[in-house]
């Protein structure tokens, strides 16, 4: 295309014109050359488009509603569904459990018999009831007059290759047949004495747990054990009643559910609840209470997959979730009955619930006809259809693919479909409140070995670890970068740099999985073994560099000729070694002095003191053994020897805040002192200007100034309250943030270093020379001329640089341990969308929801460094139209 | 880019692993038939999954191609999340699990071949909770097991499990574990965490081996892997249970449950329940289930199946087991 518009424009330009362009080898090249270019550029931008395209393609969908579509009606059944309506995973055929607890297995398409199944329990003529069919297990608890029995109604299936089906088969493509088989066993049963009106049993790690209550609401369990051997088919011993006659009986109770954790919620008809701890023999009340104030009654009872939550809903329509949560810092703590999140209530009665086998949904069917799914974690409502008659039963199919409904004169029956009901706006990026907890938080957990598990999807941890590694990664990288530069191109001997640049860009060739293997297994371990070293040596090296270079200064004049000699950066390496070796004998000391224990400390810890009540004064722990003061100095050693008070200060073991904040505060106000404050005021007041002496009096000014504003902040903010180890600092752990940023600075600081090497180059000679000879020094041409017209250039670099950090994948893998904590504390992990990706896409499922997420993830990096860059690009801009006048 | 992990992550294996100290209680079933090589068996094995069975699947593929060598086996190992996909969509034949498939999984795959994927159990791992090798903690319980690592608990310190030793005391226990592609990581989330969620603050590393390498380095860290990968540098706590035994991990307490976090290996199958197994597949099988492909699970610090297992395996894939 873009071709024939050249040679349009070839063919109207003038004669003279197209001679100049040479000859036909020389325009055939041309011709040649403008075609692959602009094939190269569209292909770049289809390739551009053609990415977004494929995002989209692939998250999109996650925005995709659910749908139920009911298919087929069979009426006039002659069955009883209330009790409990078992489907096989294929939705070929279902088994309506009777009020007698036989159990009919019938083909749903058009209700032909395939089994009869007797309660598997052998009482001679005694009438059997049922009492409770559990959808999901497919237990079904029933009683006689003298038992409780629970047995299990378990599908099989066989496929037949060949040979005559029976007539209930289900047909498979290539003439092959699967006959589902519905087997009716027996596991266990206990003698009573009265009927029971509610039951309910659970199975769960270590042993079964069968709870009913009788028609005064009294509570009765067993246990039964199970076989604990790897070789043994999991046989059920005999049930063993767990006292719980101290419990005092629920007037009204009409339910009896069973949690996991040992937990047991019965509850009275008008919404007041009993919670029961059941321990290894006896049961004890841990909480009494209402669920609701109003004078609704209970309509309905279930719970979702996971036996942790329950479902209720009274009979003004509304429906709610419960479980137990408890206080993670209380270890004592008995739990309360939770209120999960808000479920949209039904306007007429709810008469039927089923919960999903895989997910967190449950299907909610009303006496006015309607069928919804909803969806527990985030309360959505994925579908809903209404049918012409109340619902009376309702089952979901195993596979949660289709749904059964019966009504007074038969049964309908459907397909469902979900979506990605777990992703919504609010789960993604606002806090939610997650099963079994207290509080909404932002949690992201996007896996679990079992179906149970609830998916935590919040994206807002990984956005917040990848703001977190790219700040910290550019304050290590972006100063060491630039000022590279600016020595590289503005001071240093030609020849030198022609040897240095090339030797700090092949640190960009090193592959990010190398850093990030040095970073885990070199660096992390370091850091942790000489902490108190390191931090000293982030303060020590830069002060004293700047000082050694003021101490240069005075002995060597300014002139150009100096700049070119080997000595100066040879000095500053020493000098920078030379602060390394301080900070080795320094940190010890400091570290003693700022952060270890005092006496008061030490003596608490070891328990030779104790608080008063009034927590202000220490009275000493009577009497004083030898072994207590041994004790004493034993710690006193312990958090003598390097790194240990530091860490145990951190950790929050003794000290208070003051030590820390002025550790960070004092460095940070020298430093503002001597470049903010230092030129505009006190540089002029006390007229030092320009003398040979002035940079020695700038950093001993600033260093004391630094120290007294350090001390004297570090006392505010203790007044306030605020402690430094809930912000910035914190717990030390070995795999942290710190390190993160000092190796991922190394990968960035080549990138930042060239690029603004180049636009420093790129300022015009012109402007140095007619600096130079207008009087000014090499270092005030270079801050005053070169830098302003290179700012544009050096900015872009750093942006250039951020959005590597921010896409950084390699290094935080590997070095971050991947812990998606929502904390600025340094010396904390974190996890980035980049890294997630990385570890958790080989896992996903195609197609699925987790793979789709993970996806997203990639958008959402792709809006933050096109955010970035976009920024970049507009600063670079203004900044280029101002320089385009020199 | 991933195998450069894998590379790095062998790197890690190579430099901090030692073969574990078999068991004196983990014994080969003498009932257990020697392998008996077939004839014209060639052609290629891909499998997919498990880290904690990688190098076990790597035995397993040797011996193969000592007795086959024209067979060309490929093994990937970044966890048992990974072998439900590679299963489903034919990328692989063999998927090695430390867990069961969960039932989505399952469903996916039949969605795919229209039957459901075959399980083989193939040997019998502890999982268990290592801590650095100076650590003077012995033993801990289910339950402060389930604090420590769990949501349910606060941030513990070593005095919190009960150590008195001044430069552990007030020491934060720094927690490692798997990612969430490893099914180590769901076991131990399901059985040692009844299904709570880990706190955030435990790390996550890529293999098995990062995580004893981590907390062979880290002396204040505790951490979860595979029996198989315990090293000099580390030493894996017994486990107090309800009745307050401690219990340590080894082949004896494995067998018989009172090891709490025991499981098997499994390899799962994609195999037609109406046509017989290929012959390749078939004889890999077989090799698993033979003396010398258990000698292997032995060998790499797990503990063999017995005779009845074995057969029981071998006969749900249609297979005559000989023994």
């Amino acid at each position: 295309m873009s071709l024939t518009r050249d040679s349009a424009a070839d063919a109207s330009r003038p004669a003279a014109d197209r001679a100049f362009q040479g000859s036909a080898r020389v325009r055939a090249a041309d011709r040649t050359a403008a075609l692959v270019i602009s094939a190269g550029g569209l292909s770049v931008i289809a390739a551009v488009v053609g990415i977004c395209v494929y995002l989209a393609y692939v998250t999109l969908p996650l925005l995709a509603p659910g749908r139920i579509d009911s298919a087929e009606a069979v009426l006039n059944t002659a069955l009883t569904t209330e009790q409990g309506l078992l489907v096989d995973e294929y939705m070929h055929t279902a088994a309506w459990v009777q009020p007698d607890a036989t159990v009919q297995h019938r083909v749903l398409g058009d209700g032909q018999p395939v089994a009869t199944h007797r309660f598997p329990l052998d009482e001679g003529d005694a009438e059997i009831r049922v009492v409770d069919v559990d959808d999901i297990s497919g237990l079904v608890l029933a009683q006689s007059d003298s038992a409780l029995a629970w047995a299990t109604a378990t599908y099989s299936y066989s496929v037949i290759a060949d040979g005559e089906p029976p007539s209930h088969a289900e047909t498979l493509p290539d003439d092959r047949y699967r006959v589902a088989r519905l087997e009716y066993r027996l596991l266990g049963s206990v003698q009573i004495d009265r009927p029971v009106v509610a039951a309910d049993a659970i199975e769960s790690r270590r042993r079964r747990l069968v709870a009913a209550i009788d028609a005064e609401g009294r509570l009765q369990l067993w246990s039964v054990q199970r076989s604990r051997s790897l070789l043994g088919d999991g046989a059920e011993g005999r049930p063993r009643a767990i006292d719980a006659k101290a419990i005092e009986p629920l007037a009204d109770a009409v339910r009896v559910v069973l949690l996991e954790d040992n937990q047991c919620l019965v509850l009275g008809k008008d919404g007041r609840f009993q919670r029961v701890l059941i321990g290894r023999a006896h049961a004890t009340v841990s909480e009494r209470g209402r669920l609701w104030e109003t004078p609704e009654e209970l309509s309905e009872v279930d719970t979702l997959i996971g036996d942790r939550t329950v479902i209720t809903a009274s009979t003004d329509g509304r429906l709610a979730l419960w479980w137990v949560a408890f206080d993670p810092l209380d270890r004592s703590d008995v739990g309360e009955l939770v209120k999960g999140p808000p479920l949209r209530s039904v306007d007429s009665v709810v008469t039927s619930l089923a919960p999903s086998h895989r997910e967190r949904v449950l299907l909610v069917g009303a006496s006015d006809g309607t069928v919804r799914a909803l969806h527990a974690s985030s309360g959505k409502q994925v579908a809903e259809t209404t049918l012409g008659e109340p619902v009376a039963a309702l089952a979901l199919s195993p596979k949660t693919d289709g749904f059964v409904a019966a009504s007074s004169s038969g049964y309908t029956f459907g397909s469902l479909r979900l979506g990605h009901p777990d992703v919504t706006a609010r789960s993604l990026f606002a806090p939610v409140l997650f099963e079994g907890q207290l509080e909404p938080q932002y949690v992201y957990q996007a896996s679990g070995a079992t179906d149970a598990a609830e998916p935590k999807l919040s994206l807002v941890p990984l956005i917040f670890g990848t703001i977190k590694a790219t700040i910290v990664s550019m304050i290590f990288a972006t100063p060491i970068a630039v000022l590279a530069a600016i020595y590289t191109s503005e001071f240093m001997p030609k020849r030198a740099r022609r040897i240095i640049k090339p030797m700090i860009e092949t640190m960009a060739s090193l592959p990010s999985v190398v850093l990030g293997f040095v970073a885990a297994m070199v660096v992390a371990p370091f850091v942790a073994e000489h902490l108190s070293v390191v931090l000293a040596s982030l303060v020590v090296v830069p002060l004293l560099v700047v000082v050694g270079s003021g101490v240069a200064g005075l002995r060597v004049r300014p002139s150009n000729e100096a700049h070119g000699s080997i000595a100066l950066p040879a000095g500053v390496l020493a000098v920078a070694a030379t602060a390394v070796g301080l900070s080795i004998v320094l940190s010890g000391p400091l570290e003693r002095a700022l952060f270890g224990p005092d006496r008061a400390d030490v003596l608490l810890l070891a328990g030779s003191v104790e608080p008063t009540a009034e927590g202000a004064e220490l009275v000493p722990v009577e009497p004083v053994t030898d072994a207590a003061r041994s004790r004493v100095d034993e710690l006193t050693e312990e958090f003598a020897r390097p790194t240990v008070g530091l860490k145990s200060w951190l950790g929050g073991v003794f000290g208070d805040a003051r030590a820390g904040w002025f550790a960070i505060l004092a460095p940070l106000s020298a430093a503002v002192f001597a470049l903010a404050v230092w030129p505009f005021t006190l540089g002029r007041l006390a007229a030092v200007r320009g003398a040979s002496w002035e940079p020695i009096a700038k950093v001993a000014v600033s260093c004391f100034f630094g120290a007294l504003a350090g001390l004297v902040l570090a006392q505010l903010l203790f007044v306030l309250g605020w402690d430094p180890r809930d912000t910035i600092v914190g717990v030390f752990t070995q795999r942290n943030t710190l390190v993160v940023g000092v190796v991922m600075g190394f990968a960035i600081i080549p990138i930042i270093y060239t690029i603004s090497d180049d636009a420093i180059q790129s300022v015009p000679a012109s402007l140095r020379a007619a600096s130079l000879g207008a009087g000014a020094t090499r270092w005030q041409t270079t801050v005053r001329v070169v830098l302003p017209v290179a700012a544009s250039g050096i900015f872009s670099a750093s942006m250039i640089g951020l959005g590597r950090a921010v896409g950084e994948t390699m290094i935080v893998l590997m070095a971050t341990g991947n812990t998606p904590i929502m904390e600025w504390n340094i010396f904390e992990g974190l996890r980035t969308l980049s890294a997630n990706i990385a570890v958790e896409l080989p896992e996903a499922e195609r197609g699925g929801t987790h793979y789709r997420l993970l996806f997203l993830c990639g958008v959402v990096l792709f809006i933050m460094t096109f955010a970035v860059n976009t920024t970049a690009e507009i600063v670079r801009q203004r900044f280029r139209k101002r320089n385009a006048m020199l | 880019m991933k195998r450069l992990v894998a590379a790095a992550c062998f790197a890690a294996v190579s430099i901090c692993s030692h073969a574990a100290q078999p068991d004196a209680g983990a014994a080969l079933d003498p009932e257990l038939a020697a392998y008996a090589p077939a004839q014209g068996v060639a052609g290629s094995i891909k499998s997919v999954g498990s880290d904690t069975m990688n190098n076990l699947m790597t035995f397993w593929a040797e011996s193969l191609q000592r007795f086959y060598p024209g067979v060309s086996v490929e093994i990937t190992g970044k966890g048992s999340s990974t072998a439900p996909p590679a299963l489903t969509e034919g990328q692989a034949s063999f998927g090695p699990m430390s867990r069961q498939m969960k039932s989505k999984e399952i469903d996916s795959f039949e969605t795919a071949w229209g039957y459901k994927p075959t399980l083989l159990k193939t040997g019998i791992d502890c999982l268990a909770v290592y801590v650095h090798k100076d650590c003077p903690l012995d033993e801990i319980s289910i339950d402060q097991v389930r604090e420590v690592f769990s949501v349910d608990g606060p941030d513990m310190t070593w005095g919190d499990l009960g150590v008195d030793d001044p430069a552990y005391k007030f020491q934060r226990v720094v927690l490692y574990g798997r990612n969430s592609a490893s099914g180590t990581y769901g076991y131990f989330k399901q059985q040692a965490l009844g299904d709570s969620d880990y706190k955030a603050s435990v790390k996550e590393q890529p293999g098995s081996s990062s995580v004893v390498q981590a907390v062979g380095t880290d002396r204040f860290s505790m951490g979860y892997s595979g029996l198989g990968f315990r090293t000099q540098q580390v030493k894996a706590l017994a486990i107090v249970d309800e009745f307050g035994d401690a219990v340590e991990p080894k082949a004896s307490t494995a067998f018989d449950g009172s090891y709490p976090y025991a499981r098997f290996l499994y390899i799962y199958i994609n195999k037609d329940p109406n046509r017989p197994l290929d012959p390749l597949r078939e004889e890999f099988v077989r090799l698993i289930f033979s003396r010398e492909g258990q000698e292997s699970v032995l060998k790499d610090g797990y503990f063999p199946v017995n005779a009845y297992i074995a057969r029981q395996q071998l006969e749900q894939l249609g297979l005559n087991p000989g023994f």
